[in-house]
C-alpha cells in the first residue's frame, strides 16, 4: 500500500528558505502573478493536506485553502520575516480551520442528531476517503478532539512538526504543545481501544 | 501484550485516507489565482478610501431631508414661528378649549341632581338617634 506521509517541508530548511525569498523578491519587484504562482506551486498542496486531515471534507478544505490564500496574498505586503513564510501560511491556514471547527462544533450543539454519528455517516459515504475500517476508527477519534487539540495531534503525529515550529504556528509554547499532545494522543489510544476492541 | 503507545505505531495509522479529485492539484493554480487575484488586492486611492464614509453621509442626508420633508408638508415646522415653552402651551390649550363643552354641561343642573343625594342635618340625626348606640356620641351631636 502506498506510504503517504506528508511531512512538512519545514525540515528540509534550507530549501524552503530560498524558495521564500524567490517569492517576496518577485512579489516586491511587482512580479506578482509569477510571485503568486511560485507560492502557490511550493505550499498548495501542502497547506491542502493539512487542512483536509483536520476538516475530512474534501469541499470544506478546498474552501478553506481558498480562503487561506485570499488572506495571505491580502496581508503579504505586512508580512516582517520575523517567521517562516511556510509557518506564517500554516497559521493563516489553522486559523481558518479552527475557527471553521469552532462554528461547526456550536451548530453540532444546536442539531437534535449526533455530530459524531453524522461524521462517520458522511466519510464512509464521501468518495474521497479510501479508509479501512481501522483508519476510520482513527478519523472518528480524532474528531472527537477539542478544535485546538486536534490540530496540534494532526501536525504531530501526521506532519512530525516541532515542537517550536509548532509553537510558532498555534502562538502556544512548546512546553503546552507537549502536554496538550499527550493528552490527544492519550484520548485516541482509549477511543480507538473501545472502538476496535483492542485489549490491553 | 499489546501497550498503548504501540496502537497508534501501526503503520496503517499513519497513512493518509484520504484522496484529491483526480486533477485537483494540476487546476489548482488558476482556480487559486482566479479567486485570489481576481477579487484580490486593488489599487486603493482617496475615493476608495473616503468612499464608504461618503455614501454613510449620503444615506444620512437622505434620511434628514426626507424627515424635514413630512414636517415641512404637515407645516409643523417653518413658518417662523416661535416654541412654546410649556405654560404657553397649557394656556393655548385652555384658550382654544371648546367651550360648548361647558355649556353642554351648563344645561344640566349638575348641582341641582346632586342636591337629592346630599342629606339635610334632620337625616343626620335622625340616623344617629337610630342607629348609633354611643350615648356619648349622642349627647355631643346634640349639643351641636
Amino acid at each position: 500500500m502506498a506510504h503517504l506521509l506528508h511531512a512538512s517541508p519545514l525540515t528540509t530548511e534550507s530549501t524552503t528558505m530560498a524558495e521564500d525569498k524567490q517569492i517576496l523578491e518577485l512579489y516586491r519587484s511587482g512580479e506578482r502573478n509569477q510571485a503568486f504562482n511560485l507560492l502557490v506551486r511550493q505550499y498548495g498542496e501542502q497547506l491542502y493536506w493539512h487542512i483536509r486531515k483536520l476538516v475530512a471534507s474534501h469541499e470544506d478544505a478546498n474552501d478553506l485553502l481558498q480562503n487561506t490564500y485570499v488572506k495571505a496574498w491580502n496581508a503579504l505586503d505586512s508580512f516582517r520575516e520575523d517567521s517562516k513564510l511556510y509557518t506564517w501560511l500554516y497559521r493563516i491556514a489553522t486559523n481558518e480551520v479552527l475557527t471553521f471547527l469552532n462554528r461547526k462544533k456550536i451548530i453540532g450543539f444546536l442539531s437534535i442528531n449526533s455530530n459524531e454519528a453524522a461524521f462517520e455517516r458522511r466519510l464512509a459515504a464521501d468518495e474521497n476517503f479510501n479508509g479501512t475500517k481501522v483508519q476510520l476508527s482513527l478519523q472518528k477519534a480524532v474528531n472527537k478532539l477539542p478544535p485546538k487539540q486536534k490540530v496540534v495531534f494532526s501536525l504531530r503525529y501526521w506532519e512530525e512538526m516541532k515542537y517550536e515550529d509548532m509553537a510558532e504556528v498555534l502562538d502556544t509554547s512548546p512546553g503546552a504543545l507537549k502536554a496538550s499532545y499527550h493528552h490527544a494522543y492519550q484520548k485516541v489510544v482509549d477511543y480507538l481501544k473501545k472502538d476496535l476492541d483492542i485489549g490491553d | 501484550m499489546t501497550n498503548n503507545k504501540d496502537i497508534l505505531e501501526r503503520e496503517e495509522f499513519r497513512q493518509n485516507p484520504f484522496t484529491a479529485p483526480e486533477g485537483y492539484f494540476a487546476s489548482l493554480e488558476d482556480q487559486l489565482r482566479d479567486k485570489v487575484l481576481g477579487t484580490g488586492k486593488r489599487p486603493v486611492g482617496l475615493v476608495g478610501v473616503l468612499k464608504p464614509a461618503l455614501m454613510m453621509v449620503c444615506s444620512f442626508a437622505v434620511i434628514i431631508g426626507l424627515g424635514y420633508g413630512v414636517l415641512s408638508l404637515t407645516n409643523s415646522i417653518g413658518s417662523g414661528q416661535p416654541q412654546m415653552s410649556a405654560y404657553d402651551a397649557v394656556a393655548d390649550a385652555v384658550e382654544n378649549f371648546d367651550s360648548a363643552m361647558f355649556e353642554y354641561l351648563d344645561e344640566y343642573d349638575i348641582d341641582g341632581y346632586m342636591a337629592q343625594f346630599t342629606p339635610s342635618e334632620e337625616d343626620i340625626m335622625r340616623y344617629f338617634a337610630t342607629s348609633s348606640t354611643d350615648a356619648a356620641l349622642y349627647d355631643y351631636l346634640a349639643s351641636l
